[in-house]
């Protein structure tokens, strides 16, 4: 009986984090600085920073195939596979298909990293704010709900996350694109600089930038406490960084979170589900599967933040049944893992550039040139709903020369020569959340912790068809209206998931009736439970999400600190 | 002349390209010293293709392909990132090339002066040879030796100026040299 109050005891915490990821990080380091005794769950293994990045100083021939991928490993993980970044250098981030299935009742490409950190450590590091115009879509124009927020509410927050995280960045001034807390932007190409010039000489409306990334341009005292120093631009950021020149949890809020002393990290801790008391009306705790003893254990604390990455958090949600909430916790609506959206990045247009021979550029960039959207944003102006953003980039081909064979070749194949510019860029559409994009879990099958499967039903819809008409269109233009040549269009048809940009099924909204979380990210029927990673998003708009996600976590946890769970 | 000739008057060519392999004296059922994940390779093989890389990209006042041990990759690449079917298509294309090495010099591939070898290399280069897969195994053959040979450390580090750490990003920068490798490469 005693050992059972100890347990019990020892077992309790202040909070549960569940996920280690770019949320989960955040909520860990804003507890354990507010004094909560904090458990942080992550259900893989543990990768602290600079011991746990086995590549990251290997230099390119010391890949046994200097980065490609195994036949048998593409073969055995199609999905995984199609994502840029799973080479050789980073395969061990990110979670193979065979693995861990779910089920795609539509096609799904479903890119996970599965360990501390989650994908932190294989972001794109884009971080651009979202502005007014983004949080005022859905009422605006008549989709989804309203959002609980605008960005006055949400504004201070991503200074606040700005700082410590480290974002380089411009000052562009622009109201669709709000400026940030930035660091040193870093520099454009020439060609970029003369698009960027032609751009604003043809159109009132349309911008070119440099990308606001989570890259430590210049270092200030709050990096160097965080052992954080300049980025060395090697371009290598998918094997960790040893420098912490950009952000992830693995580098910044996790250490700092476990130097507060109040934060508990436990990997191989699958969350089964969250349990819920119905005498107290709340939840009390979780309950975990230890992923190499097997064993189940519960963990309890008054506050639960839910930041497992959008997908898994609706899954464990769903799992998450009780007499008070048989259809998932929080799920008085039945719309919980309903609206499920993403981020169209089909399309790419690319085209040759004339002149400019006497420029180049030297060292590596791990950043691009940025368009906000520029389609839709003060007024409803083409026959689809909202927009997209765009990424761009002009760089020099280098000619490499390889004729003949024998010496000949020999000698080519050592005088590289410098080819003509190119120009690229890519689309990052705006999807609507609908109720026929939806996850459940699959009725029968179950992971090997006895978890259901996931069943994704997502597809694109006309609206994002017409949207990658436009953009095609629209980018084909403004590449011949500046000179470029021999422009080409082309359109993947790649499935949603592999943008790795998924969000919502808990959405956030003022009405309890037609959402899950209120405007401080607490289920309305659940209120010390907190949703404040991607599943909580209403919409998507264009930004890359993942520091909305960071400030919507710091601004929750402060609430949710000031409360009396 | 000529073991293929001697055949032919045997009546034996059909099976040439089979029989050779085996029955070529010092050659018999040698087997090769490296070991794969899943082709299965005879020491004539392994030979063949060091002679071919060596002879691809020589050894001059710098290091060859050879010296780079530039054959343990393109095995490698063969074995692990090939399809079956481009493993097969490498495989028979490297058999019939040891029989026009055969016929044209009377000698193994390995035997081959690098002159020899190279007046193979540019027939193929010129796509004047392609029958029975040779063409495709040249495409791969030359693909993987060039890749290897120009992502070894030496080829790095002395003639592209590798560096890991640029530590700096220029947006412009004014060409003054446009010969400076190091301009070049940025």
């Amino acid at each position: 009986m005693n050992l059972n109050i100890d347990a019990k005891d020892k077992n309790t915490f202040d909070a549960i984090v569940i996920g280690s990821g770019i949320s989960g990080g955040w909520a860990a380091k804003e507890f354990g600085e507010k004094g909560f005794k904090t458990l942080v769950l992550e259900r893989g293994r543990d990768v602290k920073h600079n011991v746990d990045y086995p590549t990251t100083n290997k230099r390119p021939w010391e890949f046994e195939h200097y980065g490609e991928m195994p036949r048998d490993v593409k073969q055995e993980n199609p999905i995984v596979s199609k994502c840029y970044a799973f080479n050789e250098d980073a395969a061990h981030f990110f979670v193979k298909d065979k693995e861990h299935p779910y089920v795609q009742d539509k096609p799904f490409d479903w890119i996970r990293g599965y360990q501390v950190g989650g994908k932190s450590l294989l972001w794109a590091r884009q971080t651009q704010r979202w502005s007014e115009f983004d949080f005022e879509g859905p009422a605006r124009d008549g989709f989804a709900v309203d959002w609980p927020i605008r960005y006055k509410d949400i504004a201070p927050w991503y200074s606040y996350v700005e700082k410590f995280a480290g974002i380089s960045g411009n000052k562009d001034g622009l109201a669709e694109l709000p400026d940030g807390e930035f660091l040193p932007p870093m520099e454009m190409t020439k060609v970029e600089q003369y698009f960027q010039a032609k751009v604003a000489e043809l159109y009132n409306d349309r911008h070119i930038i440099i990308g606001r990334c989570a890259h430590i341009t210049e270092p200030k005292d709050i990096h160097i406490q965080q052992g954080r120093v300049k980025c060395q631009h090697r371009n290598l950021c998918q094997r960790g960084c040893p420098f912490g020149g950009y952000f992830s949890s693995n580098a910044s809020t996790i250490p700092w979170a476990l130097k507060t002393g109040n934060v508990t990290l436990r990997p191989n801790s699958v969350v089964h589900s969250i349990i819920y008391d119905d005498k107290k009306g709340k939840a009390v705790g979780v309950r975990v599967i230890d992923t190499e003893t097997k064993e189940s254990i519960e963990y309890f604390a008054n506050v639960i933040f839910v930041n497992a990455a959008a997908l898994n958090t609706n899954l464990i949600l769903l799992n998450s049944t009780s007499n008070r909430f048989p259809a998932g916790l929080g799920n008085d609506n039945g719309l919980l893992g309903k609206y499920v959206a993403f981020h169209n990045y089909r399309a790419r247009v690319s085209a040759e550039v004339e002149g400019f021979e006497n420029f180049t550029k030297s060292g590596n960039r791990p950043n691009g040139c940025y368009i906000p959207r520029f389609r839709n944003v003060r007024k409803q102006e083409t026959d689809f709903l909202r927009g997209y953003a765009a990424g761009f980039d002009a760089n020099r081909w280098v000619n490499h020369h390889a004729e003949g064979v024998g010496a000949d070749l020999k000698a080519n194949l050592f005088k590289p020569t410098l080819g003509g510019w190119h120009v690229g860029s890519h689309m990052m559409g705006e999807t609507i959340p609908k109720d026929t994009n939806f996850v459940s879990l699959d009725a029968n099958q179950k992971d090997a912790w006895g978890i259901p499967l996931l069943k994704i039903n997502i597809d694109y819809d006309t609206n994002d068809d017409k949207m990658v008409a436009d953009y095609l269109e629209q980018m084909t233009e403004m590449f011949e209206k500046a000179g470029f040549k021999n422009v080409k269009t082309h359109d993947s048809k790649q499935a949603p998931g592999l943008d790795i940009h998924e969000m919502g099924g808990v959405r956030m909204g003022n009405d309890p009736k037609t959402s899950l979380l209120n405007k401080w990210n607490q289920l309305h029927a659940c209120k010390n439970v907190f949703v404040t990673d991607g599943a909580c998003m209403t919409s998507t708009s264009t930004q890359n999400p993942s520091l909305t996600y960071m400030a919507l976590t710091a601004r929750a946890v402060d609430y949710a600190v000031k409360q009396k769970f | 002349m000529k073991r293929r000739m001697l055949l032919k008057q045997l009546g034996l060519l059909a099976g040439a390209a089979v029989v050779l392999p085996h029955c070529t004296g010092k050659e018999t059922a040698q087997e090769a010293t490296i070991s794969l994940h899943k082709l299965k390779i005879t020491g004539h093989h392994q030979n063949s293709v060091t002679a071919l890389v060596d002879a691809l990209i020589p050894k001059t006042d710098t290091p060859g392909a050879k010296e780079l041990d530039v054959q343990s990759y393109v095995w490698r690449m063969v074995d692990d990132c090939t399809s079956e079917e481009d493993q097969k298509k490498f495989l028979a294309g490297l058999d019939h090339l040891t029989t026009i090495a055969d016929d044209r010099f009377g000698k193994t591939i390995a035997e081959c002066s690098a002159a020899d070898l190279q007046t193979l290399l540019q027939e193929m280069n010129d796509g004047k040879i392609t029958e029975k897969n040779v063409g495709d195994f040249y495409q791969q053959f030359r693909r993987h030796t060039i890749r290897g040979f120009v992502g070894t450390e030496s080829v790095m580090t002395n003639v592209y100026h590798y560096n890991m750490i640029p530590g700096h990003f220029t947006g412009v920068v004014e060409i003054k040299d446009p010969n400076d490798l190091k301009v070049i490469l940025g």
